[in-house]
C-alpha cells in the first residue's frame, strides 16, 4: 500500500476544498487536540518521537526545534516557509494548491504546541496567481468552519493564521531572512545566535517550519506513535516528497518512503528520456553537490545514504541529467543564480559569487584558462563556511563538486573552447 | 513631472487589509504586499510619489520603503511593459530547452531579456530565480500565470492570446 | 570567566564578544563593519578568528565568549580567513588611493597592508557606481564603498534620521539616498568619520591637503553648551577640517555638523583686520601698539563725562572664560555695574532667585536614568544636535520625553508627547493632568526659548512650582556655549565673581538698551543678530555718543555706529576655556596663530586692566583664580527654587517670533560658515517642498 502524508488529496476532485479534506479525516487530529486539550509537551514529545525532520533542506529534527521555544507566557509566532525557490524543487507549490488544508491543520497544531497565537504562511511572490488564491480561500473556509480564529471549536484556544506574499527573493527562504521580510525589510539573514526560537519575529520566540513539514504533522498526530517512523525503508524514518525534474520521461512530485532506492524513484518518474544514459544527478536542489549517475543508481533516497555518496538530500529536488548534458553550462547557470540571489550583506558571498560566475562565463565564451579552474576551486573554498547564512555555501558546493566529478570535461572546454558533449 | 499620487479609498482598503495581519505597531510589515498592490494599480511599477504616499500611509520612512523596493525583483522602480513575461531558465527548465523558448520570445518580440516592447505591451523580465514548476519545464509565467511544458508553438499561441489590458 | 587568547589566559566579562575582549586587552583584530557604538552586523567578515574546536573561523564581533574558549588571532586558519575576506573586499575596490582623500587614514589601506596580498588575482570587470550630489558637506565616491553599512546604521540607530539606505542586492548593492533626496541631518558629518574607506568624504575639505601633512590640535566646540571635543586639522596655519575627539562623557565619538564645519566662519571676508577709530565721522586705521591706550582713554573719559551708571557693558556668552573674567574685572573694577551677557533676553525679574549658574542638573551620560524628561522651550535637534543622540538612546532605553515649545517642534527622537503651547498660558498648562508621567525620576530641561520669552520670569516661576509639585529636578540648556561662565564670572548686573550678590545692582541688558545710554561697550557681539530686538539696539547705538566694539567681524551696524573697533581673536586663535552645561571646565590652546594686527581677547583686556592698575594676569593666573571660584559649586541643581519671585507685568513683544533658531544661525561664527549656509539652504528647500500648503503659507525663509 502506498502511504500518503501530504499528497493524499492530490488527484481528487476539488482537492483544495475543505470538504475533500474533511472526507480524508482532515482536521481530525486538530479536533482531538482541541477537545482533549492535549498538553503541549505531549505533542512536542510525539513529534520528537516520530523522528520527523525538516523537509525544507536542512533536515533538522522538527520536534527538537519546537522544544527550543521558551515555556514562559508571552507572544510567540509560528511561520510556515512557503517561499519555495530552491532550483529543482516544486513540491510545496503542489501542497499549497492541492492540499492547503493539511498545511493549515499542521500550522494550527504547531502553533498550539509552541504556544503561538498568530501564525504566518509566507508564500513566494511568484505564487500570487494560483497558490496564493487557493491558500487564502482555504483559510477563509477554515475560518468559517471555526477551525481557526477566536475560541476555536468553542474552546478557549485562539489562533490566527495569515497568508503573506513575497516579492521575488530566493534568500527569503532562509528562515531569519524570512523574518526580516515579514517585518517589512530587505530579506537579509540575521546573525545567529540568537536563534529565532529565542528571538525571532519582532524579537519574539518564533518557530519556522517548511510547508511540507507542517503538512506532515496532522497525519503523524492522528496515527499511533511509531507509525511515521515505520514508514521508512529499513532503518530510515518516514517519507519525503521528491520533485523529479530534468531529463526524465515523467517529471513530477513523488511522495515515497525514505530509503527507497534512487533507481526505483527514477522508474516512478518514467526513467531516462530518449533512452539515454544517466550522467549525473543533483539529489537535493541545486545547492547540493552533484553526484555521478552510476553512483547515484546505487544510492537509497535517505539522508545517510546520500551523504555517503558525497551529497545531501536537501529539499528533495532531484535534477537528473543525461549523457548529452554539458556540465560547464549547467554549473554556469547554477552560479548565475546564486550570483543574482546573493543578498549582498556579507563580503565573501557578495563578491565571491560574482567572481565565480564571471570566470565560468569566460570559460563558456571560450576565454577560460587552466588557471581559471584552480581559481574557481580556490574561490569556492574561500567562500565556504565564511558567510552569515548558507547561501555562500550553496554557491560554493556545486562549484567544488562539479569540478571534482567532471574535471576533465572542464579541462576539455578550456582547451578546445567548446563543450565535450556538443 | 509625476503628479502626486494619492492612495484612494479602494487602495486604502486593500492596504488596510494587509496592515490588519500584523500587530498594530508593526505597520512596516505591510510594505511588501502594499508595494505589490500599488504597483499593480500603476501599470506594473512604482514611482517616487507612490513610495512617498505609502510612506505617509504606513508611517515608514521613504528610504526604508525604497530599500525594500530595490531588493525584491518583482517590484519595478522603472516603467515596464503592461504584460510581464517571465521565462524560467534555471537548471531544471534549461535541461528541457528553456533557452530555446527564451530566444524564440526574444526574436518574436524583437527585444532582449530585461526589456519592454516598443508598444509597451510586453515586458520580458530577466527571470533568474527558479519559478518552482520544475516538473513542468520548460515553463513561463505571463502576468504571474503559469504555462508549463512549453513548445515554441504553444508560446506563440499564449502570447497571441494575451489581451491588452 | 576564563578564556585564552593566543594561548594566554585572560579573565573576561561573560557578556562580551571576542572583539570587545580583544580591544580591552590590546590584541588587534581587523574590522570594517564593527563599531563600538553601532549594532553588530558581522557582514564584512574581516574579523574572522580561529576558535579551537570550531570548524570554520568565526566573526569576533558577533561571537560571544565561552568559558575556556581558546581563540587564536594569529593562527594560519585566522590568517587565511582574513586574507580571503580582504581579497574579496578589494576585487571591486578601485584602488585609486593616489587621488583619494582618505589615503593615509584609510582603514582599508591599513588593513590590506597588514592582511592583504600584494597582487590581485581578479581579472574581470570591476563594479562602478555612478555618484550623485547628496550633500554640500559630504562628497561621495561610491565605487570605493565596501558595504560595511556603518553609515546606514548610524542613521537608523544614532541620529535616528535615516537618509542613506542599502539599495539593490548582491554585487549591485549600493548605498544611496531616496530618489531625488539628499542628506541633510544636523549630524550627517559623522558618516564621513564612520566610513572606513573614501566613499563618504568631507566635501569642503576635498583635495585640500594630504592627511599626513596635517597637524592636529584639540579644541572645544564654541557653538553650544555641550562642549564637544574637536580635533582641528591645520595645514599652513589654517584650519582645513575638524573631526571629533573622543570624549566618552561628552560627545563620545560624534560631532554635530555645526561643530564640524563651523570653523569656516573664522575665514569670513568680514573679519576685522586692523583697529579702527572714528575721526571726523570716518573710520581710520589705528596702529597696533596704541590701540589699548586709545581704548582705555575712551572708557575713562566716558566714565568721567557721563558717570559710571551711564556706561553699558555687554559681552557675548560665546566669549571664553578668560575673556569673561577679564571683562568684568575691568568694568567692575572701574565701578561700572551695568554688565550683562544675556543679550537675547528681555525679562529679568527672575534673576534674584536664579541659581548661581545654569546647569543641566545631571551628567550627559546620566540622562537615560530618568524615567521622564520634560523639555520646555527647546528644539534639541536643531539647537543642540549632539544632545539628540543621548536623548535618542535614552528614549530607546526607558525614558519618556515630553516636549513643549512655543514656536516649532521637530525632533529626531521619539517623543512621548509634544505640543506647541502659548508661552503666556504655561502656568495653567503645567499640571499633571496634561503630562502623562511614568513612575520614577523626572528632569525638566528649560531651553533658550524660555529665556527669550517676554515673560521668562513667570515661566520660570511656573516651572519651579510645577517641579516641586511632582518632585522633579530642573536643568537648563543655555543660549551660548559659555553662558554658565557668564553667570559664574560675574557678567550679570547683580552678582560678582563666583556668584556673590553685588552691593549695587546695575542695569540688565534690556534696561541698558531701552534706557539709551550715552556709551556702550560691546564685546564679541553682532548687533544685527545677537540681541532680543535689532531695531531697539540700532536706535540705542545711534543715539549713543560713544560705542566701543571688541569684535572679530565688521558688520554694517558696527561700521556705522562704532567709535572704535578693536579686532579680537576668535576661539580658534587664542588660549581659552569653556564651562559646559554639566559644569565640566575645559581648556584649549590656540589652534592657529592670529594674523598680526589682531589681539588675543584676554590679553588686550589685560592690557587695559594694567593701564588702570587693577591687576596683571597671565592665562595661568586667570585660570587659577577662576578655578578657585568654581570650587564646591552645586552643578547638580539640587536646591533650585525660583517660585518666590516678585514679578511685574510684562509687555508682549515680537521677540518670540524671531526666537526660533536655525541650527546654523546660532552664533556669529557659524552664521559665516559657507558650507553650513549651503546645507541650510538645501535643507530648507527640501523641507519647503515637503510641507503642506497650510504650513507653506506661514513659512518664513530664515536663510535670507
Amino acid at each position: 500500500m502506498i502511504n500518503k502524508l501530504c499528497t493524499e488529496t492530490f488527484g481528487l476532485k476539488n482537492p483544495d476544498s475543505l470538504k475533500t479534506y474533511l472526507d480524508k479525516q482532515g482536521y481530525q487530529a486538530w479536533k482531538n487536540i482541541i477537545t482533549e486539550q492535549t498538553p503541549k509537551s505531549k505533542i512536542i514529545e510525539k513529534i520528537k518521537e516520530s523522528g520527523l525532520r525538516g523537509k525544507g533542506g536542512a533536515g533538522f529534527l522538527t520536534g527538537l526545534k519546537w522544544s527550543f521555544i521558551p515555556l514562559m507566557d508571552g507572544q510567540k509566532y509560528l511561520v510556515c516557509n512557503s517561499d519555495e525557490s530552491e532550483p529543482g524543487t516544486c513540491k510545496d507549490r503542489d501542497i499549497l494548491r492541492y492540499n492547503p488544508h493539511s498545511i493549515i491543520e499542521g500550522m494550527l497544531i504547531a502553533s498550539y504546541a509552541i504556544g503561538a497565537s498568530v501564525a504566518y504562511n509566507y508564500l513566494r511572490g511568484e505564487f500570487m496567481d494560483e497558490q496564493w488564491k487557493v491558500f487564502n480561500h482555504a483559510l477563509s473556509e477554515a475560518y468559517n468552519a471555526k477551525l481557526i480564529g477566536k475560541n476555536i471549536l468553542s474552546s478557549n484556544t485562539t489562533i490566527d493564521i495569515h497568508a503573506l506574499i513575497g516579492a521575488g527573493a530566493y534568500i527569503v527562504g532562509e528562515e531569519t531572512a524570512m523574518l526580516e521580510s515579514i517585518e517589512g525589510k530587505r530579506g537579509m539573514p540575521r546573525i545567529k545566535p540568537p536563534f529565532p526560537a529565542i528571538k525571532g519575529l519582532y524579537g519574539k520566540p518564533t518557530i519556522i517550519n517548511n510547508t511540507e513539514t507542517l503538512a506532515s504533522i496532522p497525519k503523524i498526530m492522528l496515527n499511533e506513535p511509531g507509525w511515521y517512523k515505520s514508514l521508512g525503508v529499513n532503518d530510515t524514518e518516514g517519507m519525503k516528497i521528491f520533485s523529479m525534474s530534468g531529463h526524465i520521461n515523467n517529471p513530477g512530485n513523488f511522495e515515497i518512503a525514505l530509503g527507497t532506492p534512487f533507481s526505483e524513484l527514477l522508474n516512478l518518474a518514467g526513467g531516462m528520456w530518449n533512452e539515454k544514459n544517466i550522467k549525473a544527478v543533483i539529489p537535493g536542489g541545486s545547492s547540493v553537490p552533484v553526484v555521478k549517475g552510476d553512483i547515484m543508481m546505487q544510492v537509497n533516497m535517505d539522508y545517510d545514504s546520500i551523504a555517503e555518496a558525497g551529497s545531501m538530500l536537501g529539499s528533495g529536488g532531484v535534477i537528473v541529467m543525461d549523457e548529452s548534458t554539458c556540465m560547464v553550462s549547467v554549473l554556469q547557470r547554477i552560479s548565475r543564480f546564486y550570483y543574482a540571489e546573493s543578498c549582498g550583506q556579507c563580503t565573501p558571498c557578495r563578491e565571491g559569487t560574482g567572481w565565480l560566475y564571471k570566470i565560468l562565463t569566460n570559460i563558456i565564451l571560450g576565454k577560460g584558462t587552466q588557471n581559471d579552474l584552480h581559481q574557481l576551486e580556490r574561490i569556492a573554498t574561500q567562500i565556504e563556511g565564511h558567510c552569515i547564512c548558507a547561501l555562500g555555501d550553496a554557491a560554493a558546493m556545486p562549484v567544488r563538486s562539479f569540478l571534482k566529478n567532471f574535471w576533465s570535461e572542464f579541462e576539455y572546454y578550456v582547451d578546445k573552447k567548446e563543450s565535450m558533449v556538443s | 513631472m509625476n503628479p502626486e499620487f494619492i492612495i484612494n479609498e479602494e487602495l486604502g482598503k486593500l492596504i488596510s487589509n494587509v496592515v490588519k495581519k500584523f500587530p498594530s505597531d508593526k505597520k512596516r510589515s505591510a510594505v511588501i504586499e502594499s508595494l505589490l498592490i500599488l504597483q499593480h494599480h500603476n501599470n506594473g511599477y512604482v514611482t517616487k510619489n507612490i513610495i512617498k504616499a505609502l510612506s505617509d500611509y504606513l508611517l515608514v520612512s521613504e528610504i526604508d520603503i525604497y530599500e525594500v523596493a530595490t531588493f525584491y525583483t518583482m517590484i519595478n522602480i522603472d516603467p515596464v511593459g503592461r504584460n510581464v513575461i517571465s521565462v524560467c531558465n534555471n537548471i531544471s527548465c534549461m535541461l528541457r530547452g528553456s533557452d530555446e523558448i527564451l530566444s524564440h520570445i526574444e526574436d518574436k518580440l524583437k527585444i532582449k531579456v530585461g526589456e519592454s516592447t516598443k508598444d509597451n505591451k510586453f515586458y520580458l523580465k530577466d527571470e533568474i530565480e527558479c519559478l518552482a514548476a520544475c516538473n513542468g519545464g520548460p515553463m513561463m509565467q505571463v502576468n504571474h500565470k503559469n504555462y508549463e511544458n512549453l513548445t515554441l508553438e504553444k508560446v506563440d499561441e499564449i502570447l497571441e492570446s494575451v489581451n491588452d489590458k | 570567566m576564563k578564556v585564552f587568547v593566543n594561548n594566554k589566559e585572560y579573565s573576561a566579562e561573560p557578556e562580551d564578544t571576542i572583539i570587545e575582549l580583544c580591544d580591552k586587552i590590546g590584541v588587534h583584530i581587523p574590522r570594517f563593519c564593527y563599531h563600538k557604538h553601532l549594532s553588530v552586523v558581522a557582514s564584512c567578515r574581516m574579523c574572522l578568528v580561529d576558535i579551537e574546536g570550531v570548524k570554520h573561523s568565526q566573526p569576533a564581533c558577533s561571537t560571544p565568549l565561552r568559558e575556556d574558549m581558546r581563540i587564536s588571532t594569529k593562527s594560519e586558519k585566522t590568517k587565511v580567513a582574513q586574507k580571503s575576506s580582504m581579497e574579496f573586499l578589494l576585487i571591486n575596490h578601485p584602488l585609486d588611493c593616489p587621488i583619494c582623500d582618505q589615503a593615509g587614514e584609510c582603514e582599508l589601506q591599513d588593513i590590506s597592508l597588514e592582511h592583504g596580498d600584494d597582487h590581485s588575482r581578479y581579472m574581470q570587470f570591476k563594479r562602478v557606481v555612478i555618484d550623485k550630489d547628496i550633500s554640500p558637506l559630504i562628497s561621495t565616491d561610491m565605487t570605493r564603498c565596501i558595504h560595511c553599512s556603518r553609515c546606514v546604521r548610524f542613521g537608523e540607530e544614532i541620529s535616528n534620521v535615516k537618509e542613506l539606505g542599502l539599495l539593490n542586492r548582491g554585487e549591485d548593492m549600493k548605498i544611496d539616498v531616496f530618489i531625488e533626496s539628499s542628506v541633510s541631518s544636523e549630524l550627517s558629518g559623522n558618516m564621513i568619520d564612520l566610513c572606513p574607506v573614501g566613499a563618504l568624504n568631507n566635501k569642503p575639505y576635498r583635495y585640500t591637503a594630504r592627511t599626513w601633512d596635517l597637524r592636529q590640535i584639540c579644541g572645544i566646540s564654541p557653538h553650544d553648551c555641550i562642549g564637544s571635543n574637536i580635533n582641528y586639522h591645520t595645514y599652513n596655519n589654517k584650519i582645513v577640517r575638524a573631526v571629533p575627539s573622543e570624549n566618552p562623557d561628552i560627545n563620545q565619538t560624534w560631532l554635530s555638523d555645526r561643530d564640524r564645519f563651523g570653523y569656516e566662519g573664522i575665514y569670513s571676508e568680514d573679519r576685522v583686520k586692523k583697529s579702527q577709530m572714528r575721526v571726523d565721522g570716518k573710520l581710520v586705521e589705528l596702529d597696533f601698539e596704541s590701540t589699548p591706550s586709545e581704548v582705555n582713554n575712551l572708557i575713562n573719559n566716558n566714565i568721567k563725562k557721563y558717570g559710571k551708571e551711564k556706561i553699558g557693558c555687554l559681552i557675548s556668552g560665546q566669549s571664553t572664560s578668560e575673556e569673561l573674567f577679564m571683562f568684568q574685572k575691568i568694568f567692575k573694577g572701574l565701578g561700572v555695574s551695568n554688565i550683562d551677557h544675556r543679550t537675547k533676553e528681555s525679562n529679568f525679574d527672575y534673576q534674584k532667585n536664579y541659581p548661581l549658574m545654569p546647569s543641566l542638573g545631571c551628567n550627559l551620560e546620566d540622562l537615560d536614568e530618568y524615567e521622564n524628561i520634560i523639555l520646555i522651550g527647546v528644539n534639541i535637534k536643531t539647537e543642540y544636535p549632539i544632545l539628540s543622540i543621548r536623548l535618542n538612546l535614552a528614549t530607546k532605553n526607558k525614558t519618556r520625553v515630553h516636549s513643549f515649545n512655543f514656536n516649532s517642534l521637530d525632533e529626531n527622537f521619539d517623543l512621548h508627547c509634544k505640543k506647541i503651547i502659548d508661552h503666556s498660558n504655561i502656568e495653567s498648562f503645567l499640571n499633571v493632568n496634561n503630562i502623562e508621567l511614568d513612575q520614577g525620576k523626572t528632569l525638566i530641561i528649560i531651553g533658550p526659548s524660555v529665556s527669550r520669552s517676554p515673560n521668562q520670569s513667570n515661566i520660570l516661576q511656573s516651572i519651579s512650582k510645577f517641579s516641586s509639585s511632582i518632585d522633579a529636578k530642573i536643568g537648563f540648556l543655555t543660549e551660548s556655549c559659555n553662558s554658565t561662565s557668564g553667570w559664574l564670572l560675574g557678567n550679570v548686573p547683580h552678582r560678582e565673581l563666583g556668584g556673590n550678590q553685588s552691593s549695587i545692582i546695575g542695569k540688565n541688558s534690556y534696561q541698558m538698551i531701552t534706557d539709551k545710554l550715552p556709551s556702550y561697550i560691546l564685546y564679541n557681539l553682532e548687533p544685527e543678530h545677537d540681541f532680543f530686538d535689532k531695531s531697539l539696539v540700532e536706535s540705542a547705538l545711534e543715539s549713543s555718543e560713544c560705542n566701543i566694539f571688541f569684535t572679530s567681524y565688521i558688520t554694517p551696524m558696527i561700521e556705522k555706529y562704532a567709535h572704535i573697533i578693536v579686532p579680537i581673536t576668535t576661539f580658534a586663535e587664542a588660549d581659552g576655556s569653556y564651562i559646559n552645561i554639566e559644569g565640566t571646565y575645559q581648556t584649549f590652546r590656540p589652534i592657529v596663530q592670529p594674523s598680526k594686527n589682531i589681539y588675543e581677547g584676554w590679553s588686550i583686556l589685560n592690557k587695559i586692566l594694567k593701564l588702570n592698575n587693577l591687576g596683571d594676569y597671565s592665562v595661568a593666573n586667570i585660570r587659577d583664580e577662576l578655578k578657585k571660584s568654581l570650587e564646591g559649586l552645586d552643578f547638580n541643581m539640587s536646591k533650585t527654587d525660583m517660585s518666590n519671585t516678585n514679578i511685574s507685568p510684562y509687555i508682549e513683544n515680537k521677540i518670540l517670533k524671531e526666537s526660533y533658531r536655525e541650527t546654523n544661525q546660532t552664533d556669529l561664527i557659524v552664521r559665516r560658515s559657507e558650507s553650513l549656509n549651503q546645507a541650510t539652504k538645501i535643507k530648507n528647500k527640501l523641507n519647503y517642498k515637503n510641507m503642506n500648503n497650510e504650513v507653506k503659507k506661514s513659512y518664513i525663509d530664515i536663510t535670507k
